[in-house]
């Protein structure tokens, strides 16, 4: 461990590489940032977000101090653990015990410019109900508002993977940040990711129908992949303007529904052609595959799920959860005008570098100094009412659900937000 | 139009061997262009030198029947007849159980398949197009030879590592025509092995300088202690070192609480978990070059090269996806095929000859105690493609 009194009396003999810690001065032109998170242990998001903030990041082959300082923060779970103590110590950032008091750090008003709320998704397959208690961001908002509005005022917020576990509680989040001007961000590194290749759908084209496929069976993994697609079909022709009806498969039917034209397996050759991780016999001699013209997936991946998604404006989309034929995440889309189908790979970076949130915390940043939100919050919203209809249908055996709620139109800027430098 | 039918010349066919990955994506194609490509070009022939327990050829052979093994490279070429059948040939000489000379070299027969290959298209009076898997040789006047004779007898000849093809993050190409001053790459490995790898990486860049390739007249190499002696010194290029750590996705810190960071100097060399090593290379128009390979600070390959007017630091990672699959292969195979198809190598043969030269070049520095070696022969001169030719589409 480095305190502060051995990093100043060896500043002198800086080491080789630039590396923080910072000396935790007060630049004025700089952002305060609070961090509200259920826990900071070594690779939980708190930790890798809030070290990004606090050290830098590697960004565009450099090492990129952010203009904005965690000032205070908030852990609900092990809030002594000897990591933040250390990170108190050499950063300067201080810990309080309730939320009101890392807003207004320990002062009588807000003291901080944003406000980062930083749960894990969790790494359960399914979550259960104590687990979503344990990582209740919807509690956590309901205190936060209540100090903006003891304040009258309102800063930028950003929540980690989505707004909340129930889709009831995101409607609220998301309407009552747009009533009191809160600037709104949610989401996990997947849409901002590295893509193999680097390609976006075409700003404004139509797209007619698209598939996302994962080889993770996890909800948190599933909100991700439709995350990941949601952050591509925005930005089709006339915008988003909502989904009519989610219908949830699993087992044969699954396949039923590809022999029955329901989703495109075409494209998910496409998907799976970007895939650098197949399983089945290639875990045993390594040999390449043709998964779908093989035949052989109805044979490896034993509980296929698929999300059948109907957009308001005619798209189709399927999300594919393949466990046993892939370990990646991978995309493909038929667009308008366009014979080959545009396909990716959403890259997984190491968890343990810096380059993995990098990504996201750029996006961060940028919200934090703009007051502006890169991404829409609206993505968030609507894939957490896609898969609670989808787990609705899935009780139904299968019944394709209506979903007049998830009318919502949004746009999105032209410009592309996932990481390529 | 009738599909291509090529010979393979295989060291071994076992699972992760260079061999497996190659034929086995001209067997069952592999993903290119959004889809399940299926090569148009047809492996109807297979000499396999050596047969390990571990041995995928006779089953491979099995499953696509009209792939034969032949006992000899004369045969896998005529297939067993009096002329030359085949339109191509991969020569795939990684990895099998080859004895090592006094400099640690891996004696791996290239050359002699080579020779046996053309001594057939001369005995047959054709030549066909030929793929050389990695660096020609471990012997710099063999891998001269080789080239030269390709060009006498006219036939197109490939060769190299996947490395200049595969990937990269961002996918940017070393813009060409620039000035650049010094150059750099990081990566895994050690020496003869891994170090065509990471010389491939850089010369891929650096070949698209203003003037083109013109070659190199120096190595010095550097290994274990000597390497933290020299990065002691004042002779090498910080900035693109941390350039270089900042583009990768597994670099590690050195601490047991700060997984974000970069390391600090001091804890580099208990990271390093492979004895690390250095060949410096001074090129003739001034070009410094410094190939890194310190497997466990990190365990990927990056680049970073200082250019000139405007200054600025070009960087970028060479992606290599992971080796369950390795579709890195996938780019080096759809090269090879265009070599079937067109009979030209899609990128200069020289560049594989330089680094062939290179890595010859930096064992000798290393077996002679790490001294300076002059290299007046590895004066190959070349101009780059125009067009990228790495994986980004």
């Amino acid at each position: 461990m480095i305190s502060r009194r051995k990093f100043l009396g060896t500043a002198s003999t800086v080491p080789l590489l630039k590396s923080p810690p910072r000396l935790p001065t007060v630049d004025k032109g700089e952002k305060g940032i609070a961090i509200i998170a259920t826990e900071w242990a070594f690779e939980s998001l708190a930790q890798q977000v809030g070290d990004a903030f606090l050290m830098g990041y590697p960004y565009e082959g450099k090492w990129h101090q952010p203009r904005a300082r965690v000032r205070s923060v908030y852990v609900e779970r092990n809030p002594s653990s000897p990591l933040i103590r250390q990170r108190s110590d050499e950063f300067g950032m201080v810990l309080y015990p309730t939320i009101s008091e890392t807003l207004r750090c320990g002062k009588s008003s807000i003291g901080v410019d944003a406000v980062l709320v930083l749960a894990d998704s969790g790494s359960k397959p399914r979550l259960t109900q104590s687990d979503r208690e344990m990582c209740d961001r919807y509690r956590y908002f309901q205190q936060i508002v209540k100090i903006f509005h003891e304040e009258q005022k309102a800063l930028p917020l950003y929540f980690s993977h989505f707004l909340s576990d129930y889709f009831k509680e995101s409607e609220i989040i998301l309407s009552t940040s747009h009533k009191i001007g809160s600037p709104l961000m949610t989401g996990s590194t997947t849409p901002l990711t590295w893509r193999m290749p680097e390609c976006d759908l075409p700003y404004g084209r139509a797209v007619k129908e698209a598939v996302v496929v994962t080889g993770r069976d996890s909800e948190a993994a599933e909100f991700e992949a439709l995350e990941a697609m949601q952050g591509m079909l925005e930005r089709r022709r006339g915008g988003e303007t909502g989904v009519r009806s989610v219908q949830l498969l699993k087992g044969d039917p699954v396949w039923q529904a590809a022999s029955e034209g329901r989703w495109s397996q075409t494209l998910l050759e496409a998907a799976l052609s970007r895939s650098d991780k197949l399983l089945g016999i290639t875990l045993k001699d390594a040999r390449p595959q043709d998964l779908v013209n093989s035949g052989v997936l109805p044979e490896i991946v034993d509980h296929p799920r698929a999300y059948i998604i109907e957009y308001i404006d005619g798209l189709k989309a399927t999300l594919l959860q393949l466990r046993g034929a892939i370990g990646d995440l991978v995309f493909s889309a038929r667009l308008a005008g366009r014979t080959s189908p545009l396909a990716t790979q959403f890259l997984t970076v190491p968890m343990t570098s810096g380059s993995h949130s990098s990504c996201l915390v750029t996006k961060i940043e940028e919200m934090v100094n703009s007051g502006v939100s890169p991404c829409p919050a609206e993505r968030g919203w609507l894939v957490r009412g896609v898969l609670e209809q989808a787990e609705e249908s899935g009780v139904q055996r299968g019944k394709v659900i209506g979903t007049p709620e998830l009318k919502r139109t949004y746009r999105v800027p032209k410009q592309s937000q996932y990481i390529r430098s | 139009m009738s599909r291509k039918r090529i010979a393979a010349v295989v060291t071994e066919y076992r699972r992760y061997s260079h061999a497996q990955h190659i034929v086995d994506r001209f067997l069952w194609g592999y993903g290119w262009g959004n889809r399940h490509h299926l090569p148009p070009v047809e492996v109807v022939s297979l000499y396999v030198d050596q047969f390990p327990d571990s041995d995928l050829s006779r089953d491979r052979s099995r499953q696509f029947p009209s792939m034969k093994i032949y006992p000899s490279i004369r045969e896998a070429v005529t297939e067993g007849t009096n002329r030359v059948t085949v339109d191509g040939v991969l020569l795939i000489a990684e990895h099998g159980n080859y004895p090592r000379n006094e400099k640690g070299q891996k004696l791996y027969p290239r050359y002699e398949f080579f020779n046996e290959i053309v001594s057939t298209f001369r005995d047959h009076s054709r030549s066909v197009p030929v793929f050389n898997d990695k660096h020609l040789s471990w012997n710099w006047e063999w891998a001269r030879e080789m080239v030269d004779t390709s060009k006498e007898m006219g036939f197109g000849f490939m060769a190299g590592s996947s490395v200049p093809i595969a990937p990269r993050l961002p996918a940017m190409d070393f813009p060409l025509g620039s000035e650049v001053t010094d150059a750099m790459c990081i990566a895994v490995g050690g020496p003869d092995g891994y170090d065509i790898h990471a010389l491939e990486a850089i010369q891929c860049m650096v070949e698209r300088r203003r003037g083109g390739e013109t070659g190199v007249q120096a190595i010095q190499a550097y290994r274990g202690d000597s390497v933290w002696n020299w990065m002691k010194s004042d002779e090498w290029d910080q900035s693109l070192f941390e350039s270089c750590l900042c583009r990768s996705h597994t670099v590690r810190s050195g601490s047991e609480n700060l997984s974000h960071v970069l390391p600090r100097k001091e804890a580099i060399p208990g990271l390093v978990t492979q004895t690390p090593t250095i060949y410096v290379c001074e090129y003739r128009d001034g070009l410094k070059v410094t190939m890194i390979l310190m497997e466990g600070l990190v365990a990927d390959f990056t680049f970073a090269a200082r250019l000139k007017n405007p200054n600025r630091i070009f960087s970028t990672q060479i992606y290599l996806p992971p080796r369950e699959v390795c579709n890195f292969f996938n780019p080096l195979v759809h090269h090879t095929e265009s070599l079937f198809l067109t009979g030209k190598s899609p990128y200069p043969i020289e560049r594989t000859l330089l680094t062939t030269g290179m890595t010859a070049a930096g064992i000798e520095s290393l077996w002679r105690d790490q001294s300076r070696i002059e290299t007046p022969h590895l004066d190959v001169c070349y101009q780059p493609t125009r067009h990228s030719t790495f994986w980004r589409s």
